[in-house]
């Protein structure tokens, strides 16, 4: 490895490795929203925090919007951070919402998931005001 | 070193007398695999040839105490939030492989004042929030290693000055300041 490398060089390496990264996490995405939907079910609330903070996290980081917030709402309410107790339905429907979305990673479908987010949204804003 | 390095990178003259980002040994202590695998290629791409992945703050732990470390990132959720414990113990407890000014940057995806505050408190050098471009881990290293803040070791606090450099506070005179000449105007007028 060429340990002189310029910060444009540097730069273009890293992104280049990030943008590896994304594709292999687009490919497990399916996998790991379902990991979180068990975790869900069990009740296992502390396992369901960490999941949705670390899918939180890396759905920002390689372009995952709709899937951040989403994951951030289910955060924030098995940590107890909401405004108002969330029902049932409203997790099943953030939890559907997001397996659509992740359905098909390699083409994903904008507008569906544009029209997906903005059906669940009153339901994610009336339970946490700040999403 | 070659002078486009020094220049943009600024790995010059730093405390710890290494000036190439190959000579870093960095430790990433991250239950994320896959923001633990990024961070890694992140840093290998910038040229980091020895960096420590622990997926547990034990094994974190243990390296710090068994090999000699630059740079420790940890996850501010890692081992529920106990990437805050791990912090305050490197900073009270001796290593003899490293000494309690070692510049940890802490990365987080939660970013309220709230949470800032308690990272700030528990002696972080940096904070970077997720998602983080390279660029912004370039930055954070970069900061963290060169430009290093005085450490402060008192009973409430021990890590780098929570206040930033000098030369980014603006100087503010108004009719409060309790700094110089005021200061005397204000002792003055309370004598009064």
């Amino acid at each position: 490895m060429n340990e002189h490398l310029n910060k444009e060089q540097m730069l273009a390496r890293a992104n280049n490795a990030v943008e590896k990264a994304g594709l292999e996490f687009s490919g497990e995405l399916k996998k790991r929203i379902r990991e979180l939907e068990i975790a869900i079910h069990q009740n296992n609330r502390q396992e369901a925090v960490l999941m949705a903070y670390n899918l939180e996290s890396e759905a920002s980081t390689f372009g995952w919007p709709r899937v951040t917030r989403i994951c951030k709402w289910l955060r924030k309410i098995f940590s107890g951070e909401f405004d108002l107790a969330p029902e049932a339905e409203e997790v099943l429907d953030a939890l559907n919402a997001l397996k659509v979305m992740v359905s098909n990673p390699e083409e994903r479908n904008e507008q569906r998931d544009a029209a997906l987010f903005e059906k669940i949204y009153p339901s994610l804003k009336r339970v946490i005001s700040e999403i | 070193m070659i002078k486009d390095d020094a220049e943009i990178f600024g790995w010059t003259d730093i405390n710890m007398g290494k000036t190439e980002i190959s000579d870093l040994t960095i430790l990433i202590a991250d239950k994320n695999s896959f923001i633990a695998k990024t961070l890694f290629s992140i840093l290998e791409a910038f040229g980091a040839k020895r960096i420590i992945l622990c997926d547990d703050l034990d094994d974190a732990e243990k390296k710090f105490h068994n090999v000699e470390i630059d740079c420790i990132f940890v996850d501010f959720m890692m081992d529920k939030r106990a990437g805050l414990d791990f912090i305050r113990k490197i900073r009270t407890k001796p290593s003899t492989k490293n000494d309690p000014e070692l510049p940890i940057i802490l990365e987080t995806g939660v970013t309220d004042i709230d949470s800032v505050i308690l990272a700030r408190d528990a002696g972080v050098t940096e904070i970077i929030s997720k998602p983080f471009s390279p660029a912004q881990v370039l930055q954070k290293l970069d900061s963290a290693i060169n430009r290093r803040r005085e450490f402060i070791q008192t009973d409430d606090f021990i890590g780098p000055n929570r206040r930033r450099h000098k030369e980014n506070n603006s100087e503010w005179a108004g009719d409060n300041d309790r700094r110089g000449t005021n200061r005397e105007t204000q002792k003055k007028a309370m004598d009064h």
